[in-house]
């Protein structure tokens, strides 16, 4: 079945597992061994949510908890906390692309910014729950604070560069279906 | 599936449901596996980054010496001052050199006379570092040696002057490195000229603070810091660096390993300790059965 819809959603989904590869790589490349008092913003999340919002079978559940799950791995995190978390919220976020496509930009980053806020309290809370070590404080919140501000530039990565952006109402796609 | 969207919506929507809220369960509940049985599943996390780190050994090692030599070439810039530091240093350090000669032939001397047998099988295996843990709220390495190699659980890790940290974690071809400065380490340390024995704590911070001191008065900035092999985890005598008093008068160890530059790193093989347990057959004679063992461990203190 030679679907083009279907062959470009592909692309996307090749083109997340890049993405999110690279950032791993840079990520573990051994340049600064000394303890850092703030931490890089979170990009394989922010790239989550920016595509779900625009296009949300750009960024199937199981993709991202593939992803989101090899983080929690290879970054020494629990396994599987995050990803689960993170699986919820882009499930969260899904659910109201309907609503956002109307709404201005600045709107959608609150929210993106509420469930940021979210993912952080439930990962702590977690935590919490089973008596396991929490990380400190102040890195989670440089963390939550620099991935704040890196989501709008991913949204403009991705719409600009990538070409990831938000359907009209009633747009159809090649095949004529709504999208 | 593009097709049947439209049209199926009805009974897809709750199916879609159902299965991811099975996935998050999944995920859950190997969160929860990993908190009951954290061994099995770092197991299986350390055969993982084996096998996905060193497929990447072809581009991490060339990216990192390409970044190191961006950063020796900044360091050009400020040559001239370098070297007469440089100069400076040396001229310190030949003074001691010539200290160090004397000492050395009187330690031979020393040691010949009392045929002391030294512990000869602390040899070691020198792997270079391919990762690091790629978050800040984590401080270790990943090396590009493993249980092929013989590394083991445990073993100290140095670079070429002090103490760097533990192995923790081994796969096949890599093994991780918990530095002294994570949050999850904690060394035995000696404390030199007064002979304290205290815990170094990692706290995430460049210079871990040092617990459990005696008597803190009898520490003073620039004292050295050595293993103290108690525990029997780590062999003793192992430099790990300085005391330094904090701005919040806190006591803190300013490590003597390089940890701007971690590159080539050394894991010392530790022999097994060997344990003394029982209390001594020459002095007490046969153990009797333990019902009676009160009245024997006091007959040996007397």
């Amino acid at each position: 079945m030679v679907d083009p819809t279907l062959s470009k959603k592909w692309l996307y989904w090749i083109l997340f597992l890049l993405l999110a590869t690279a950032l791993f790589f840079l990520q573990l490349i051994p340049l600064q061994t000394t303890p850092s008092n703030w931490a890089m913003p979170d990009l394989v999340v922010c790239i989550c949510f920016a595509w779900v919002l625009r296009r949300p079978d750009y960024m199937p559940v199981l993709l991202i908890a593939v992803v989101m799950l090899m983080a929690d791995m290879l970054f020494l995190r629990p396994p599987g906390l995050l990803t689960a978390l993170v699986v919820v919220a882009s499930e969260f976020l899904r659910a109201r692309v309907n609503v956002m496509r109307e709404l201005p930009f600045m709107l959608e980053w609150a929210l993106v910014t509420g469930v940021l806020v979210a993912l952080l309290l439930g990962y702590r809370l977690a935590l919490f729950i089973v008596m396991q070590p929490r990380p400190s404080l102040w890195l989670s919140l440089t963390l939550l604070l620099t991935t704040t501000a890196a989501y709008p530039l991913v949204v403009a990565f991705s719409r600009y560069v990538l070409g990831v952006r938000k359907t009209a109402p009633g747009e159809v796609d090649a095949l004529g279906h709504r999208i | 599936m593009a097709r049947d969207r439209n049209t199926h919506t009805h009974y897809i929507r709750p199916i879609r449901r159902i299965l991811v809220g099975l996935l998050v369960f999944v995920l859950l509940a190997l969160f929860l596996l990993w908190r009951i049985d954290s061994p099995r599943v770092e197991r299986f996390r350390a055969a993982l980054v084996d096998r996905f780190v060193p497929s990447f050994e072809w581009a991490l090692v060339p990216v990192t010496a390409g970044a190191g030599m961006v950063d020796d070439f900044r360091s050009y810039q400020k040559i001239y001052e370098q070297n007469q530091e440089l100069r400076r240093e040396l001229q310190r350090l030949k003074s001691w050199k010539e200290a160090a000669v004397q000492l050395e032939q009187q330690n031979a001397k020393l040691l010949a006379l009392n045929s002391v047998r030294l512990d000869p099988k602390l040899t070691s295996v020198s792997g270079v570092v391919l990762a690091d843990s790629g978050s800040p709220f984590r401080q270790s390495v990943l090396l590009n040696v493993g249980s092929r190699d013989g590394v083991k659980d445990g073993w100290a890790t140095m670079d070429g002057l002090g103490l760097v940290g533990r192995i923790s974690g081994v796969g096949k071809n890599t093994a991780r490195v918990i530095l002294l400065t994570d949050s999850n380490s904690r060394i035995p340390v000696t404390i030199q000229p007064s002979g304290q024995r205290a815990l170094l704590v990692g706290d995430n911070s460049a210079r871990p603070p040092i617990e459990f001191l005696e008597k803190p008065e009898l520490v003073r900035p620039g004292d050295r810091v050595v293993t103290s092999g108690d525990g029997g985890v780590f062999p003793s005598g192992l430099l790990v660096g300085r005391v330094a008093k904090d701005s919040d008068r806190r006591l803190r160890v300013q490590l003597a390993a390089d940890y701007e530059r971690l590159n080539f790193l050394r894991v010392l093989r530790s022999r097994k300790v060997e344990i003394i347990s029982d209390p001594g057959a020459l002095l007490i004679g046969e153990r009797p059965a333990p019902v009676t063992d009160a009245p024997v461990e006091e007959g040996s203190d007397g």
